[in-house]
């Protein structure tokens, strides 16, 4: 008896559950997957996986050699040779490879097509168990506006301006910048990445200082391009997401406006 | 490469530091006028640009497609 034989053959019957999954969940900043156990996992999709095997034989409506397949499974070789001649085999595997490649690119195709149609209807935001993204994701792109029901449209602002308050030794800081990207491992955040990072100290309270005056001597750019902030380094931060009414042309009349002021 | 969708009027503002840097200090300044129906006005030259809070904007937010 070979349990190897058997293992990798079942292991391939499989793979439709795991191509859908991963069609449907794997994706950029994608939401950690449920913790299963090995024989959780493997019970979760051995039962999609007959579900479409079962779909796909009545479609096909191909003659399946099931005694070959027994056998193989159960990792019975003994006179296997008997049961089916070479070329035969061959013929066999080469159909098996055929319809297991078909069925899998199929299930990751029909996970992509329903990840698409998820996210088209805002199935994803609206629904827990259809979040396709971490929910450090949902947030930088302005989701959250979304559901509290205030205007603007999913994941398109201007500007992301980010507001990082940082301790350092006795000193509050606040880091701030345009939010241009983030890092995250699974639901955790881990960096942000800050574009004209500016810095500023945090008044101590008994020195009064009103909470909306800035003062302009005190802001210092960090004269970088872009700034990196370790998240566990930040104590909490602010985002604001910012809009302009005018359109593009009008914008970059006010860049090369700004241009040419520094000509 | 980014993950985080800015539209491409952002693009042109953040392409241009100095001018990123005009308005970072523009809203750090005044940053509670981003929220007025009239948002912030940052003046450039002969030209100005106006910048509004999302999240309490009055009127519907005009976003590119």
């Amino acid at each position: 008896m070979n349990i190897a034989l058997s293992a990798v053959l079942l292991f391939i019957l499989l793979i439709p559950g795991f191509a859908l999954y991963n069609g449907l969940f794997v994706g950029s900043f994608s939401k950690p997957g449920p913790k299963l156990s090995l024989v959780e996992a493997l019970l979760g999709t051995g039962i999609f996986s007959l579900t479409i095997h079962a779909i796909a034989l009545l479609v096909l409506h191909q003659p399946v050699r099931f005694d070959i397949l027994t056998r193989l499974l159960g990792g019975d070789l003994k006179d296997f040779d008997k049961l089916v001649g070479n070329n035969e085999f061959k013929i066999y595997i080469l159909h098996f490879t055929a319809y297991n490649l078909t069925i899998n690119v199929v299930c990751f195709l029909l996970g992509r097509f329903c990840r698409l149609l998820i996210q088209a209807n805002l199935w994803d935001v609206r629904f827990s168990l259809l979040r396709l993204h971490n929910k450090w994701w949902y947030l930088f792109n302005g989701y959250y506006l979304d559901e509290l029901g205030r205007p603007g449209d999913r994941g398109n602002y201007d500007l992301i301006i980010v507001d990082a308050l940082v301790k350092s030794g006795s000193e509050f800081i606040i880091y701030s910048g345009y939010l241009i990207d983030f890092v995250c491992e699974g639901e955790l955040l881990e960096r942000i990445y800050l574009q004209s990072p500016e810095r500023r100290f945090l008044q101590h309270p008994d020195q009064e200082q009103p909470a909306d005056q800035v003062f302009q001597e005190d802001i210092y750019s960090l004269k970088a391009d872009i700034f990196c902030l370790n998240y566990s380094e930040i104590l909490n931060f602010t985002i604001r997401f910012i809009t302009s009414p005018e359109t593009i042309e009008e914008v970059e009349d006010v860049s090369k406006a700004e241009d040419s002021l520094d000509n | 490469m980014t993950n985080v969708r800015i539209s491409n009027k952002g693009k042109i503002l953040l392409k241009n530091k100095r001018l990123s840097k005009l308005v970072l200090r523009a809203i750090g300044k005044n940053g509670d006028a981003l929220n007025k129906k009239d948002g912030l006005t940052v003046v450039v030259g002969s030209k100005k640009l106006t910048l509004k809070n999302a999240s309490s904007a009055n009127d519907k937010v005009v976003v590119e497609k």
